[in-house]
């Protein structure tokens, strides 16, 4: 009887690290259909120049990454211009901003380095929409 | 069978990553059973299924064949990750069920029971949440030592 007790204890834990965890999840950027990563970067990071003005897109990747392989993809068939990142390779910039996974795409500010829009799953067609708005393909 | 983008016994780098959660959900439930059955057994038994996996490989594994030769035909290829953090979260499964064992076989009960259930308490955690403990600490370490990590989305 005790076991069987320690053992619904042992249970009770597991299912409520899953409702914090699920909680989380829906609550905290980066969760399903949510955004994810920095609020803000520093453009001069990427090698872009702030005073340039306007907006641009960084794609952090990493390989055997097919999510990031789809946006790479979608991106340039929609002509949008943007930098990519392979985070084994430029992990300065990944602890930096707290990359944590891949893909992760991020339209910012270059005044300012405000991030507009970020997104860390599948290039969904209205992220994409969403990035391209933010970032048009030049004339 | 649905096309394979890895093959789970060629392409180590990386893993389907189901495969793992079903390792976690066999791991944590048998530790479970073992602890309300009183089967110190199984515990060792479970350490050295972790055990032999490592060492000799994914053919070896028995919840890993269960996931690539039954389910994973039927359910289709899950996300691909890399190997490296659920292997880390294996070697420390057998740490702490192998000193359950040894806790257990010197008649250290409590020691013994309580690594176990730690062990069942996070893999079931893993297998329901994908959040698993030991692949956080393997980035954690990773980041320290300033190694390349390859994660997808949770």
């Amino acid at each position: 009887m005790d076991r069987l007790l320690v053992v619904l204890a042992v249970l009770a834990v597991v299912g409520a690290g899953w409702a914090l965890y699920e909680r989380s999840r829906s609550s905290t950027p980066g969760g399903p259909g949510g955004s994810a990563g920095p609020d803000r970067v520093d453009p001069a990071d990427f090698g872009l120049d702030p005073a340039a003005g306007g907006n641009a897109v960084l794609l952090f990747t990493s390989p055997y990454c097919l999510a990031c392989a789809h946006w790479r993809e979608a991106l340039e068939t929609r002509g949008v211009p943007f930098l990519g990142f392979d985070v084994s390779v430029r992990g300065d910039l990944a602890n930096r901003y707290d990359v944590r996974s891949t893909p992760l795409v991020l339209a910012v500010a270059l005044t300012g380095g405000a991030v507009l829009a970020s997104h860390a799953d599948d290039p969904l067609p209205h992220h994409v929409d969403r990035v391209a708005s933010l970032v048009p393909a030049p004339a | 069978m649905p096309h394979r983008t890895a093959d789970p016994y060629r392409d180590l780098a990386v893993i389907d990553a189901r495969a793992p959660r079903t390792n976690q959900a066999v791991i944590g439930t048998l530790a479970l059973v073992a602890y309300l059955a009183d089967w110190p057994w199984l515990v060792g038994l479970l350490a050295l299924q972790l055990a032999v996996g490592l060492t000799l490989g994914r053919r070896f594994c028995l919840p890993c064949l269960l996931y690539f030769e039954v389910l994973q035909p039927r359910l289709g290829e899950g996300r691909i990750e890399d190997a490296r953090p659920p292997r880390f979260a294996n070697l420390v499964g057998v740490v702490f069920l192998g000193s359950a064992t040894l806790a257990l076989a010197l008649g250290a009960s409590t020691i013994g029971w309580v690594l176990a259930l730690i062990v069942s308490a996070l893999a079931l955690l893993a297998a329901t949440t994908g959040l698993c403990v030991g692949c956080e600490a393997y980035l954690w370490i990773a980041r320290l030592r300033g190694l390349a990590v390859d994660r997808h989305p949770a």
